[in-house]
């Protein structure tokens, strides 16, 4: 019906003017048909459980497993609602053109740092009516209750808090040979690559803006300054960057996401720089026995690396058919039982603080572990500013590493770059 | 021609013409009149007209990456043509060679790089170029030893010369067959009398073979050249417009389709302008029909060819 | 087979270069005469290029076809395997039963068929009135048609994004069909027009003579006589489709098992998750390159008539 309305209107000529007034008319009736939806569902007092809510998310693997099960059970429960879980790659850059066109998920579930501009591009929608903040206080630790508000508005719920820590191979590492100071790191790279010849001491992604944090904060760099301005030609920042490219010689070449965390679940590479989604797929089936370890000590400052720590967070988007519904769910499903069921099944630190404290969840040495590097870290910055980093840095880092450019001069251009890029956001 | 009523004229160009006015002239129009607005991810509510704004900034702005994206693009069209070329004529001139015994065979598989999905052998020679766990470089170290590597996509020219040799492995074939069909259509009495004449081959080569392949050649290279700039697929799936050469400039395979589309659907695009990346778009389709018409006034039929050889771009 | 092609594709234009080769041949009659055309130090020159050249050509296949025979070997691996160690069928096993390969492959043949169908229903009558009629504006389209070859679907992302948000057609195979279909439709177009302007016109000028409509001139003359061109038009659209990566990422969204996609974005996450190792995905690739590489040998006999005649007209 649509396809014919659209054709009729747009034959009589080749007019540029009536091909836009066509999409104007079917935009607002989009807009209109999207208002309608939200305005008769916001009767909070009865929540109608029915219909299917489409959950966008970067899980993966056995993660992934251990967060269907508590979807499964909320649908057992209500047999009338239907969650769909839809994996995607870039998140916030596909539901911000979805969402604006009117087809977007209902939930987003992504890291707190793009909260910023997916709240001011009207992609994520406040939820303040089903879930105050005093809730939010209440039910999860301070950090993550804090990472959902936005503009004095709650946005949705936590699930994990998340950072990245030195996860070493028992069989291949002990204990007390763990590197405890960065000088140490590098010495052991060498070290172990020597002895184990084709085989890594350490490795991380070392061209990714979000692995190398640690290193440019702990040397007392930072991306971007708390009022928005690109903060990379800084002397900290050069000296992580060339802390980093000191070990060119002791990783691989094409040090990937994929090649990286292979190389580890192979039992090529001694210890990882990794999260807690990569927990469950080394430790299942007991391949592997990880042990954990915070970051080093900086000898330059002699404060531990410090990583940025994420709140792992579940929005409600703005093509939500039925917020009370969507809010329900993100309630169950953050709940204290749930949230302890997926602990035991993924290692991640539960963001409910009485699911957290639970002893039963402290003894386990993965979130234990994730736990001591947390209290280290330092929380992703959610200044919508922090999106026009991530590309510079990492351009920055991948110069460096493949060796086009010197430390300094990839810092400059990637300051450049990223002040464009601010200026592009704020225009 | 036939005479007809006005009536059944109408009738029978009307399914196309309103398909084509949906599907093809919408879409262009619509991008025509994006890039004149300053249309981007944080201001899709309040968007406005901003006249030739873009285009200054495009074409007239000093750190604009038009330009040399443009010129990186060119010199690959200009690269890759010239191998086509060397490649494809030595491929038929040696499937040509009645001396040459098992002809069939050798033609099989010549050609068979142009039957694979390129999509999928695009993948392939991703991983074929590995650094660290590639196996061309893995054979490498069984000849100079465990420390070489050659840096295929990490090093800015090298990933050039990447993804020349993946495109003219994708693309020779098309080349052997036209020129192939062409010396086989030189008749043999010709061959015949230059052999008398006491002609060396390459004076052969250089008098009769050449100029009686060139015609058929022409619209293939101008083809293989409009194709080649606006190639998206084998490039982006190996390098994704990488390796970075700097924070501020285009990567060093970043070309005009790739630059394009990283910059609306790239991996962390902080604020996609939309309506700046329509103005791009329509430069470059500018060009693109500037050259179409070029071609089709060199007496091609490029149409017709295209289909031929875009079934397996 | 294949070679054919172009010699009745082409042949027109080398012959209005005949004589001046002709010439240009015979101005070497009374040189002296050098050595034989080829000696055979020459001969083993082509066979040498001959051979590195079939290295070049098969090194891709061959690495793939072994690695994906290899086992579950590791995904990165310093050792270099050349020969599988232990030959086995496990990767196309665990390939077939973990991803939906055949959906892929089904997918993709139906948006490849679809766009193919409709590019040939919607130009066909198109094409019959620019080749038969004449008419205000044919000239224009014309012009417009090959303007319109000039345009890459991929330079209007956003508005074919908003086109199909629109049609209720994002996610959805046929939004893909529908964007494919633009080119289609001009190719088939301007392909058919080719041919039917080099079809002879009195047999239809005695039908509407006799009283036949057009249309009937049109579907009982014109039609069957075109069934080569249109035959080549529907392959040359169904092969356009089948290997597009960027405007199917922008359509499609995988599901849970991403038995959505077409085969280029479910190899390509194949590949990009890190999970599945090298082999699995080499079997993937055999496996849905295999009725591709088939249906492409089996194409190019058809290449050359199509094209040939369709050719012959200007």
């Amino acid at each position: 019906m649509m396809q014919k309305k659209l054709i009729a209107l747009r034959t009589p000529g080749s007019r540029p003017l009536l091909a836009l007034m066509t999409v104007i008319v079917i935009m607002l009736m989009l807009l209109l048909a999207a208002c309608g939806s939200a305005s008769s569902s916001n009767n909070s007092g009865s929540i109608d459980y029915s219909g299917t809510i489409v959950i966008w998310h970067g899980w993966q693997g056995a993660y992934l497993q251990a967060k269907q099960a508590i979807f499964n059970e909320y649908m057992h429960l209500h047999p009338k609602v239907k969650i769909v879980l839809v994996h995607q790659d870039n998140i916030a850059s596909k539901a911000a053109t979805a969402v604006k066109a009117g087809n977007g998920p209902d939930i987003i579930a992504f890291t707190d740092d793009n909260l910023g501009s997916l709240a001011l591009g009207h992609i994520v929608v406040p939820l303040d009516q089903y879930i105050s903040q005093d809730d939010l206080n209440q039910t999860y630790s301070p950090a993550a209750a804090s990472a959902l508000v936005f503009n004095g508005h709650v946005y949705g719920v936590p699930e994990a808090v998340e950072a990245i820590t030195l996860m070493y191979n028992k069989s291949l590492v002990s204990a007390d040979q763990l590197p405890k100071t960065t000088d140490d790191l590098l010495a052991f790279a060498k070290r172990y690559q020597q002895t184990h010849p084709g085989q890594y001491g350490v490795v991380w992604p070392t061209e990714d803006a979000y692995f190398n944090a640690p290193w440019f904060y702990g040397f007392g760099a930072q991306y971007v300054t708390p009022d928005g301005k690109a903060h990379l030609d800084t002397p900290q920042a050069l000296q992580a960057m060339e802390y980093i490219a000191s070990f060119r010689p002791y990783l691989p070449k094409q040090p990937t996401y994929d090649v990286v965390s292979s190389l580890f679940a192979e039992g090529k590479a001694a210890i990882i720089i990794n999260g807690p989604w990569s927990y469950a797929d080394y430790a299942s089936g007991g391949k592997i026995n990880i042990g954990f370890a915070t970051l080093p000590i900086v000898n330059a400052t002699g404060t531990p690396a410090k990583p940025f720590v994420g709140v792992k967070s579940l929005w409600m988007a703005k093509t939500a058919k039925n917020p009370a519904l969507v809010a329900d769910l993100m309630k169950f499903y953050t709940n204290k039982a749930n949230q302890i069921a997926m602990s035991r099944a993924d290692g991640e630190i539960p963001a409910n603080s009485s699911a957290a404290d639970d002893p039963a969840i402290q003894a386990l040495p993965a979130v234990a572990g994730y736990a001591a590097q947390v209290k280290l870290g330092l929380a992703l910055p959610n200044t919508p500013y922090m999106s026009a980093l991530w590309t510079p840095v990492q351009n920055a880092l991948t110069a460096v590493w493949n060796g086009t450019q010197t430390p300094a001069k990839a810092l400059s251009d990637a300051q450049a770059a990223a002040t464009k890029g601010i200026a592009q956001i704020s225009s | 021609m036939l005479r007809v009523k006005r009536r059944t004229i109408v009738a029978f160009l009307l399914p196309m013409l309103v398909m084509m006015a949906v599907i093809n002239l919408w879409p262009i129009l619509y991008t025509l009149y994006l890039s004149t607005t300053n249309y981007s991810e944080f201001n899709s509510d309040n968007y406005r007209f901003i006249g030739l704004e873009n285009y200054r900034q495009l074409l007239f702005s000093l750190d604009s990456d038009f330009f040399p994206v443009l010129w990186q693009t060119l010199l690959y069209v200009v690269v890759c043509l010239v191998c086509f070329l060397i490649v494809g004529m030595l491929t038929a001139l040696a499937l040509n060679n009645p001396r040459i015994k098992g002809l069939p065979f050798w033609r099989v598989i010549l050609l068979l790089p142009w039957a694979a999905p390129s999509g999928i052998t695009a993948l392939i020679w991703k991983f074929l170029f590995q650094y660290d766990f590639g196996p061309l470089n893995q054979i490498g170290r069984l000849f100079f030893g465990q420390q070489f590597g050659i840096p295929w996509l990490l090093n800015p020219t090298l990933a050039f010369i990447a993804v020349v040799i993946v495109n003219v492995w994708l693309s020779y074939p098309f080349f052997t067959v036209v020129i192939l069909g062409a010396l086989q259509s030189i008749p043999g009495e010709l061959r015949e009398a230059a052999r008398i004449d006491g002609a060396g081959p390459w004076q052969y080569f250089r008098h009769v073979t050449l100029p009686l392949v060139t015609p058929a050649l022409i619209p293939a290279a101008i083809l293989s050249a409009i194709t080649t700039f606006q190639m998206f697929n084998t490039v982006f799936l190996i390098t994704q417009g990488g390796p970075v050469v700097s924070a501020l400039k285009p990567g060093a395979t970043e070309f005009v389709m790739i630059y394009m589309y990283n910059r609306i659907l790239g991996a962390s695009v902080a604020n996609p302008h939309y309506g700046f990346i329509a103005a791009f778009s329509i430069t470059l389709f500018a060009l693109l029909a500037a050259l179409t018409y070029l071609g089709s006034g060199l007496g091609t039929r490029l149409p017709e060819l295209s289909g031929f050889r875009e079934a397996r771009t | 087979m294949s070679q054919k092609l172009p010699t009745a594709a082409l042949e027109k234009q080398p012959a209005a270069f005949r004589t001046p080769a002709r010439e240009r041949a015979k101005r070497l009659q009374g040189r002296r005469a050098v050595a034989g055309l080829g000696t055979r130090l020459g001969l083993v020159g082509v066979y040498a290029f001959l051979v590195v050249m079939t290295i070049f050509a098969l090194f891709p296949f061959y690495y793939v076809v072994q690695a994906s025979f290899a086992g579950a070997q590791n995904l990165y691996t310093t050792d270099l395997h050349l020969f599988p160690a232990h030959f086995t069928f496990a990767n196309y096993l665990t390939a077939f039963t973990q991803e939906p390969l055949l959906n892929w492959i089904g997918n993709t043949l139906l948006v490849c068929g679809l766009t193919a169908l409709c590019g040939l229903v919607c130009s066909t009558s198109g094409a019959y009135a620019l080749a038969r009629f004449r008419f205000a504006g044919r000239e224009l389209t014309l012009r417009a048609l090959l303007t319109l070859q000039a345009f890459p679907g991929l330079l209007a992302l956003t508005a074919y994004y908003l086109l199909l948000n629109a049609l209720h057609l994002l996610n959805n195979l046929l939004g893909l069909v529908l964007i494919y279909s633009a080119g289609a439709i001009v190719f088939c177009c301007w392909n058919t027009k080719t041919y039917l302007d080099a079809l002879p016109i009195e047999l239809e000028q005695a039908a509407l003579v006799d009283g036949a409509t057009p249309f009937q001139a049109f579907w009982h003359i014109v039609l069957p006589l075109a069934t080569p061109a249109l035959a080549v038009a529907a392959l040359f659209t169904f092969m356009t489709g089948w290997n597009e990566f960027a405007l199917a990422n922008l359509v499609l969204n995988a599901n849970a098992n991403g038995s959505n996609l077409t085969f280029i974005l479910g190899l390509y996450s194949l590949q990009s998750d890190f999970r599945t190792p090298w082999g699995i995905f080499a079997a993937a690739s055999v496996i849905v390159s295999l009725p591709l590489m088939v249906i492409f040998f089996f194409a190019q006999r058809y290449f050359r008539s199509g094209l040939a005649q369709g050719g012959l007209a200007n």
